[in-house]
């Protein structure tokens, strides 16, 4: 089955006074059909710029080196902004980090959320009765009445909520989501979660869901992406890169989460270091400065993607030498 | 989101000088004012003649190579008079500037900083200040004192400290809770300490841009009382008196006028240039971070 | 380390007991407008906590718990209303600003967002060193520069500004700032909010070598459970300015006691696709202060409520291993 979404080679820099940053570097992923994908890294690692970069929301000083991105048979970085506009919100839907920020402060919930169908001919009172429903999908109460009121009634919990209903309305085949409860306490982290997993079972399209936090991509992704300083370094299925994770900079990441680790008696891990500065992108491995298993060709080869099984890869030259 | 374990790149490592003069308008204010400035200051040694020096003999003449500028009613070379009337305009600028700063940032700090009670008698003051208006205010006092520059230096000084210290109080109200000053408290720093390394070179800088674009409302309000006979006594020369006569005279020659407006109009031009371009580069919300 | 079923013990370094903050919500007039009774809202509720020397306690809880007010009124930030906090013996509520100044000195905070906590036109040596100054003291050179070096810094900071500071560099200087005056008690508060997981250590493993070398005792404050295991020997869980239990980290982590705890446990995402689960536990979100519900605070959540929940406080009990519980049907332990 084709991919939903198929990202080649994509390559995005940052213009800045002092010289361009190389944020992203010939990334390539692509997203099942009906499957929840995880694309996980820290900061700097360009997990929220792919996204972006899928949705064109770059800022302004982004410039797209090269690549393409292909949703249903176009590529996205081609297309007019009559076509992004037809695209966002009916095709691609993205669920944001701040809940308290992705609503319009001024319109009413309903108001927002019938806007969005926009497209359809229906009439405005389908339009509203579609959007009560969501709103119940998503585990509003009361949505009858609450569907009226404005953003700034409903708890931060609840406007994700909201968030994500908003996505969903006009079913599209893939959402993103990026750092969907990295603002919220643990309780709604997890109440979210359960919606995810609830909403998955009527919901036909593809989940992206960005985030660094290991624990919520264990919880919902069927694959992982795992990104550094701008690079894909592993691509797996969720068992696969938790329990067998192939590239170092993935074990060494695993092994710092505190909540994988068992008893303690010693220091918490770390990986020592710093990420490469981005304006300068080092030779070879891009890990390689802070890798504990590193060798010669590492510091001046760049590793290619080397499968470990069909479905697992990882772009390590410990893979090639085996 | 993760705060990065990598250095940020910000605005504020460009310098200030560069961004400044890469504005063409800015660039351009300044030079405005760096010339009238210079022309003020230097008055004696750009003209030979005494800004007082009556000579019927070539009243109201034409500019010529002798009166660049023509001669007023009395014979007075106006080119001179002007250059000599910017020395009144920069006196005035200077003294009640600096000290409408002075005051407005005590006061501003003392009221926002403080007990409640105390930025309650100082609004109410400052309030009551304001609800007259400058020209009033000038009129009135003047009128009971008689004119004389100093006089129009303490009525714009009176009148633009409220201004400046509602200005200062808000910034340190809202400076007051931030991390800062709360980090700066547990360490147990005193509220003098706290005005003067905290709060005080956070909250100059939006003043000394606004007190920038205030000169040339200053030299305005010196130039009008002085038309209106309430400023500089005759025979001194100011703008205003320069306009008073050229009103005056207008039928006899346009140059008076001329010669009293125009560098009201590039004073103006020059220090909202100038401030404008330095708003764009301080201001905060204005600023794009990457 | 064995502790008494008591807030707090004689020895303790830090004793707060019965600890109130309340906010005003509305002002009077808009009170009386709005018919509103009480327009206070109870930041930190009837909180009694005890903190020995050389010994690092987790103060954990959701947005509303009231933890960062409970952090911030023990440096005097923020006023107390009711209650008692005694540190060294001495008491620190009803002290002026300035008699608060020689406490400054043995207790130091840092801060949730580092670069925001330190100030803008100052260089990092300087506001390491300010504390010297501040206590009129003379500046110690050498001290600033070895405390530089003990965090991480190099020389190459000394004169750098905040803003030419990454996340973690900034949190470091805010450490050596803490440190100057050689502190009994470092106050952190979310001390790893926004650092990436595989750095996060670096500063956690700092603070205990430094408790290991100096002695200091640590209050941390955070909504951060993993690492709180890791880190601390006694963990205090706030849900609405209340205490609702506290002990010994590792046991309470094995079996909590109180319903909340047990909710808070379960529901952090756990980085392991084996160990998925739904949290059944727990409905609807975190009340409002404004709404505070009567009896125990948690019973419109709690899966476990009875009848007496909705009405009567619970007062705090002990438990067997030494743990204090504020909850009627505390979960069994054994």
């Amino acid at each position: 089955m084709e991919p939903v979404l198929s990202i080649k080679d994509l390559s995005v820099d940052f213009s800045t006074p002092t010289g361009p940053i190389h944020a992203l570097r010939r990334v390539n992923l692509s997203v099942p059909q009906k499957r929840i994908v995880g694309i996980v890294g820290e900061s700097g690692s360009g997990k929220s710029t792919v996204v972006s970069a899928v949705m064109r929301l770059l800022a302004n000083n982004a410039n797209v080196r090269g690549g393409e991105i292909y949703f249903e048979g176009c590529n996205i970085l081609a297309m007019k902004e009559k076509e992004l506009r037809a695209m966002r919100g009916e095709d691609i839907a993205m669920v944001f980090q701040d809940p308290m920020t992705a609503q319009t402060p001024v319109l009413s919930v309903g108001q927002q959320m019938i806007d969005i169908q926009y497209r359809r001919s229906l009439s405005y009172k389908e339009k509203r009765q579609h959007a009560i429903e969501m709103l119940n999908r998503v585990g509003i109460p009361d949505a009858d009445d609450r569907v009226d009121q404005y953003p700034y009634q409903f708890s931060g919990g609840m406007r994700q909520r909201i968030s994500i209903a908003m996505a969903l309305m006009m079913n599209p085949k893939l959402l993103i989501a990026d750092e969907p409860t990295t603002a919220l306490d643990v309780t709604l982290e997890a109440q979210i979660i359960h919606l995810f997993r609830e909403l998955r079972k009527t919901f036909d399209g593809s989940i992206i869901v960005v985030s660094h936090n290991l624990g919520l991509i264990a919880e919902l992704c069927d694959e992982v992406i795992v990104m550094y300083a701008g690079e894909v370094v592993e691509r797996a299925s969720v068992d696969d890169i938790f329990y067998r994770a192939a590239h170092p900079y993935t074990r060494a990441l695993l092994n710092c989460d505190p909540a994988r680790l068992g008893e303690l008696t010693q220091d918490l891990p770390t990986i020592p270091g710093d990420v490469p500065d981005l304006q300068k992108v080092p030779a070879g491995c891009i890990f390689s400065s802070r890798c504990a298993e590193d060798f010669d060709t590492c510091a001046y080869q760049r590793p290619l993607m080397a499968a470990v099984t069909s479905a697992h890869e990882a772009r390590c030259h410990l893979l090639s030498n085996d | 989101m993760p705060i990065s374990n990598t250095a940020v790149i910000t605005q504020s490592r460009f310098s200030a000088y560069r961004q400044f003069f890469r504005e063409p308008l800015g660039v351009l204010g300044l030079v405005l004012v760096v010339l009238l400035g210079l022309g003020a200051i230097l008055a004696p040694y750009l003209t030979d003649y005494s800004p007082n020096a009556i000579d019927i003999k070539t009243r109201l003449a034409p500019p010529s190579s002798e009166h660049w500028l023509g001669a007023d009613h009395l014979g007075r070379d106006t080119f001179t008079r002007v250059l000599y009337g910017g020395r009144v305009a920069l006196k005035v600028a200077a003294w009640s500037i600096s000290l409408a700063l002075l005051g407005g940032l005590l006061l501003g700090m003392i009221a926002g900083y403080g007990p409640r009670w105390l930025d309650n008698l100082l609004i109410l003051i400052f309030d009551a200040v304001r609800s007259f208006p400058t020209i009033m205010l000038a009129l009135a006092i003047i009128t009971l004192t008689g004119p004389s520059l100093n006089m129009v230096i303490l009525v714009i000084v009176i009148t633009s400290i409220p201004v400046y210290a509602r200005i200062v109080r808000a910034q340190t109200m809202s400076l007051r809770e931030s991390e800062f000053v709360f980090a700066a408290r547990s360490i147990g720093t005193g509220w003098f300490r706290m005005l003067y390394l905290h709060i005080l070179p956070n909250v100059i800088g939006p003043l000394l841009i606004l007190a920038s674009m205030d000169i040339p409302v200053v030299v305005t309000i010196e130039s009008g009382l002085s038309f209106l006979g309430l400023g500089v006594r005759p025979p001194t020369a100011s703008w205003g008196t320069v306009l008073a006569d050229g009103y005056a005279y207008v039928r006899n020659t346009p140059w008076l006028l001329v010669a009293g407006g125009v560098p009201l109009i590039l004073t103006t031009l020059g220090f909202t240039f100038m401030g404008e371009t330095l708003r764009d580069i301080f201001d905060p919300t204005l600023k794009r971070r990457d | 380390m064995k502790r008494d079923a008591t807030y707090y013990q004689m020895t303790d370094l830090l004793k707060i007991m019965g600890l109130g903050v309340r906010f005003r919500a509305l002002s009077p007039l808009a009170a009386l407008l709005q018919r509103v009774a009480d327009p206070w809202i109870d930041a930190v509720l009837d909180v009694s906590l005890g903190v020995a020397p050389g010994e690092t306690v987790a103060l954990v809880g959701e947005s509303g718990s009231g933890k960062t007010t409970l952090g911030r009124s023990i440096l005097g930030l923020v006023r107390p209303q009711t209650g008692s906090i005694e540190f060294e013996g001495a008491e620190l509520c009803g002290l002026s600003e300035a008699a608060y100044k020689p406490v400054r000195r043995n207790i130091a905070m840092m801060f949730q967002d580092p670069v925001a906590s330190l100030s803008r036109r100052r260089s990092v040596r300087a506001q390491i060193s300010e504390p010297y100054k501040v206590h009129d003291m003379p500046a110690d050179d050498d001290e600033t520069d070895s405390l530089m070096e003990l965090v991480g810094l190099n020389r190459s900071f000394r004169n750098r500004f905040p803003h030419e500071l990454s996340g973690g560099q900034a949190r470091r200087v805010g450490v050596a700032r803490a440190l100057t005056l050689s502190p009994k008690l470092i106050i952190a508060d979310e001390p790893t909010a926004g650092l990436d997981v595989s750095v996060q250590g670096e500063i956690l493993n700092l603070m205990r070598d430094l408790q290991q070398k100096l002695g200091i005792s640590y209050l941390i404050v955070t909504h951060n459970l993993p690492v709180v295991q890791h880190v601390s020997d006694r963990i205090a869980v706030m849900y609405l300015g209340r205490l609702l239990e506290q002990g010994d980290t590792r046991s309470i982590f094995k079996r909590p006691a109180h319903p909340y705890t047990r909710v808070l446990l379960d529901a952090v995402p756990q980085p392991d696709p084996a160990k998925r689960r739904e949290l059944t536990s727990i409905e609807g979100e975190v009340p409002s202060l404004r709404e505070r519900p009567a009896g125990c605070e948690f019973h419109p959540r709690c899966v476990h409520k009875q009848e007496r929940c909705s009405w009567d406080s619970p007062e705090s009990q002990s438990l067997a291993d030494g743990r204090l519980v504020r909850c009627h049907f505390p979960l069994a332990l054994g």
